[in-house]
């Protein structure tokens, strides 16, 4: 890092606290890890995760509408040539997905067929976490992206990554960083207004509280700690919840695309998305999840300058798919192998991996994977997050190739 | 508690589990206003709940009812029917201390249960595994206790348990798979609740007692609890035919209970921050509006976020719930102001107007660093604007770390 770079951040950072009216109180370590936060390069990939809570039916996600055992195993759930928005070799989009269709029709969306794990759980918690591990094990050295951070220059700052919500995924979750979690709503606490001096001594009473040891404990340290990593990330993300987000579930991506725009030096964001869990009614569940997931990708990328379009690539993932054969609660059973997608104008589009043999089922009825997880984790670290693959995920993995250079 | 005598602590812990002056709770009478809308009814269960552990004389009921809420979860948003979320919260409510085998055995025909895990389409010819998977995994054993096989036997044995059109718990002959099954070894016409009896009381009742014993310690102490602790509140309740009571008993006896690995060691969920902030405050449920804050703080109740339900310390803290709590203690201050909280502080020195405060919340021992902090503060805030003393050291109390402890 340049000391122009550092200097020019660190400015802006004061530039950016002043407007709420604190930059007398910025205490050395702030404006420190301030300074950490390099703006995201012009070579640097910017990764989106949205997590499909619950596992996605990859199967009616993108569905082999020519294979008559689909049609045969799914019965009335099955999306057909006629409901399914068709892309080539076969296979059609879940009607839902128009956003994503006219996407990939465009040639930015990659769509991997049968991703899944090598030992598939049915569980889950364990199959989440083993996903989320991306090393074989279940979550014992944290996630994936977790030690990705914990390799990332920079110090710990706590914009590397981001997830929104109110609790931190394992997916994200290091061995020595994490990211960090925000909300979506304004707050004038920890950021008083400008002219409120009332506010700022509070707040300055805050900080002095939080500084630690607290003498209480760990957890007394981590509150404090997370106090102190609240108030910063306020001072910086409260720009960009104005004008208010919209309130529905594209509320979560609009907001990672503010914070790109914002140019905070973020790396990675996550978002998680429920619904997916469809054991009864799948048709308007499934429909109804999808719709929400294709209306916030529309949304982040409507709202993504183009000075990062080319630096930024939503990748949707889920912690399984779905038995083949429908239950009888016009419904779907914990599964194995799913679809998984990249979105984004760096993306080389098309159908990747293979489509899952949907007769050759392993014992549990399930699909057999064709794609291990971490071939396409290699595929989005190596060549998008700039990152040693191998050291992350514990070994050598095919690059798939879906990805292109940020640009 | 450290100074007490071995004596006290046994007639504390006795007066804490005698629940023989419980009340029953009202039901909102907004449920049976078929016309009310979704927000409107969800709120009155909030509120009606919050409320009674802000107000009850038996706390140990509600602590009960929330522990089995995060257990036996069920959400409102998958469920869709507030009547049968409320009816599941007052069977914990009136179960909660019995024993495990009947709460389980009630929990299964619950209609909120069967419908949050698609027991009610569980059907022969082809079943749904929702509930037999998690109430193996989740409720009674914990992962890698079972195999697939016992999850689709389980599943089998459950067809047919379903909820009649008025919304009740009815069991359809035709619907259910009465042929063979093996679950666990045992090859019968399994039905059912003899899956929870072979669980909870019968070849595997002492992995489901430690599974049971853990959960509760990790709630009401620490994680990763010793072995010997586990050893002891399980031993309790296998030998009172599975009483939930009796593992209390055994868990509030324990001497690690009072140790300092577990003596406000523990970072309070935010339903226990917003109702010790109640209580302390005396601020009823239409003053504080428990609903506005605790979605954003990550415990919205009656929607717990998925089946495994919430966890514990640090799942609670991240810079978005500490927002939150800002954001709620920046609203109490003027909430409790207005009822008259800390309104005579400005006659004691800084020092001791920062303790009173801090003790009206609880905090006996607050940390040194809280002190001078609030301390320096309210020292510069009286030679400033004296009118902000007493709302914002209702706020700063709120923030401090030591309140966020239990």
């Amino acid at each position: 890092m340049d000391s122009s770079t550092t200097a020019l951040t660190r400015r802006r950072f004061l530039q950016a606290v002043a407007v709420t009216g604190t930059a007398t109180l910025v205490p050395t370590w702030l404006a420190d890890a301030a300074a950490a936060a390099v703006p995201v390069g012009a070579h640097d990939g910017v990764l989106v995760v949205v997590w499909l809570e619950g596992g996605n039916d990859g199967l009616n996600t993108v569905a082999p509408i020519s294979d008559g055992s689909y049609t045969t195993a799914r019965g009335r759930l099955a999306v057909t040539a006629t409901t399914g928005l068709i892309i080539p070799e076969g296979v059609a989009f879940h009607p839902s997905l128009v956003g994503l269709k006219s996407r990939f029709d465009a040639g930015q969306v990659a769509v991997v067929q049968g991703v899944g794990d090598t030992a598939p759980d049915l569980s889950h918690s364990i199959a989440s976490t083993r996903l989320m591990g991306g090393d074989g094990t279940a979550g014992a050295n944290g996630g994936w992206l977790g030690r990705y951070l914990d390799g990332l220059p920079g110090g710990a700052d706590p914009f590397h990554a981001v997830t929104i919500g109110s609790t931190t995924p394992l997916l994200v979750t290091g061995r020595s960083r994490r990211a960090t979690v925000v909300g979506t709503e304004a707050n004038d606490v920890l950021s008083p207004k400008a002219k409120d001096a009332v506010g700022a001594r509070a707040l300055a009473c805050l900080r002095e509280m939080g500084r630690g040891p607290t003498g209480l404990g760990q957890w007394g340290d981590a509150l404090a700690a997370a106090g102190q990593t609240a108030i910063a990330v306020s001072a910086r993300v409260q720009p960009t919840l104005n004008p208010k987000l919209p309130d529905n579930t594209s509320g979560p991506l609009e907001l990672c695309a503010r914070l790109v725009n914002a140019d905070l030096g973020i790396r990675v964001l996550h978002v998680r998305q429920t619904g997916y869990d469809t054991h009864a009614d799948q048709g308007w569940r499934q429909a109804a999840a999808l719709t929400e997931l294709d209306k916030g990708i529309t949304q982040f990328f409507g709202s993504l300058q183009p000075r990062f379009a080319g630096r930024a690539a939503v990748a949707i993932m889920s912690e399984f798919g779905r038995r083949v054969q429908a239950n009888a609660s016009n419904g779907t059973d914990h599964g194995t192998a799913s679809n998984w997608m990249v979105v984004g104008n760096r993306v080389k589009g098309g159908l990747y991996g293979a489509s899952p043999s949907l007769t050759t089922l392993d014992r549990t009825g399930n699909l057999v994977p064709t794609v291990d997880h971490r071939s396409f984790y290699t595929s989005l670290l190596d060549p998008w997050l700039g990152a040693d693959s191998r050291a992350i995920l514990g070994g050598r993995f095919e690059d798939l190739g879906f990805m292109g250079q940020p640009a | 508690m450290a100074a007490l005598e071995p004596l006290d602590i046994v007639a504390i812990v006795d007066r804490v589990l005698d629940t023989s002056a419980a009340t029953v709770l009202p039901d909102p009478p907004i449920l049976s206003d078929t016309t009310a809308g979704w927000w409107d009814r969800y709120v009155a269960m909030v509120k009606a709940w919050v409320d009674r552990m802000r107000t009850t004389e038996t706390p140990i009921v509600e602590k009960m009812t929330l522990f089995w809420h995060g257990h036996f979860c069920s959400s409102l948003e998958a469920v869709g029917d507030h009547v049968m979320l409320w009816r599941q919260n007052q069977l914990f409510r009136a179960l909660g201390l019995s024993d495990f085998r009947t709460l389980t055995q009630r929990v299964a025909v619950d209609p909120a249960m069967l419908r949050y895990l698609n027991n009610d389409r569980n059907v022969v010819g082809a079943p749904n595994e929702n509930f037999a998977r998690e109430l193996m995994e989740l409720f009674t054993l914990g992962a890698n206790r079972y195999t697939q096989d016992d999850v689709g036997a389980a599943a089998r044995a459950w067809t047919g348990h379903g909820i009649d059109k008025d919304g009740q718990y009815a069991f359809t002959a035709r619907r259910h798979d009465a042929g063979i099954k093996t679950f666990f070894g045992t090859t019968k016409s399994w039905d059912g609740p003899d899956i929870i009896e072979e669980i909870v009381g019968g070849s595997t009742r002492e992995v489901s007692a430690r599974f049971i014993a853990t959960k509760l310690w990790t709630f009401f102490a620490y994680p990763d609890p010793e072995p010997a602790v586990i050893d002891g509140i399980a031993a309790a309740y296998l030998a009172d035919d599975l009483r939930i009571r009796s593992a209390l008993r055994a868990l509030f006896l324990r001497r690690e209970f009072y140790s300092p690995r577990a003596v406000r060691q523990q970072v309070r969920a935010p339903i226990d921050y917003v109702v010790a902030t109640m209580r302390s405050a005396n601020l009823p449920a239409s003053d504080a509006h428990p609903e506005w804050w605790l979605d954003d703080m990550g415990q919205a109740p009656f929607q717990p976020p998925n089946v495994a339900g919430w966890k514990p310390n640090g799942y609670w803290i991240s810079a978005s719930a500490q927002t939150a709590k800002a954001t709620f203690a920046g609203n109490m201050r003027w909430v409790a102001s207005k009822r008259g909280l800390l309104a005579d502080t400005s006659r004691l020195r800084p020092g001791d107007a920062v303790r009173y405060a801090l003790q009206t919340f609880g905090v006996d021992r607050p940390s040194p660093t809280t002190v001078r902090a609030m301390e320096r503060w309210l020292t510069v805030e009286r030679t400033k604007a004296r009118w902000a003393e007493q709302p914002n050291l209702i706020m700063l109390a709120l923030l401090s770390p030591d309140m966020q402890l239990a």
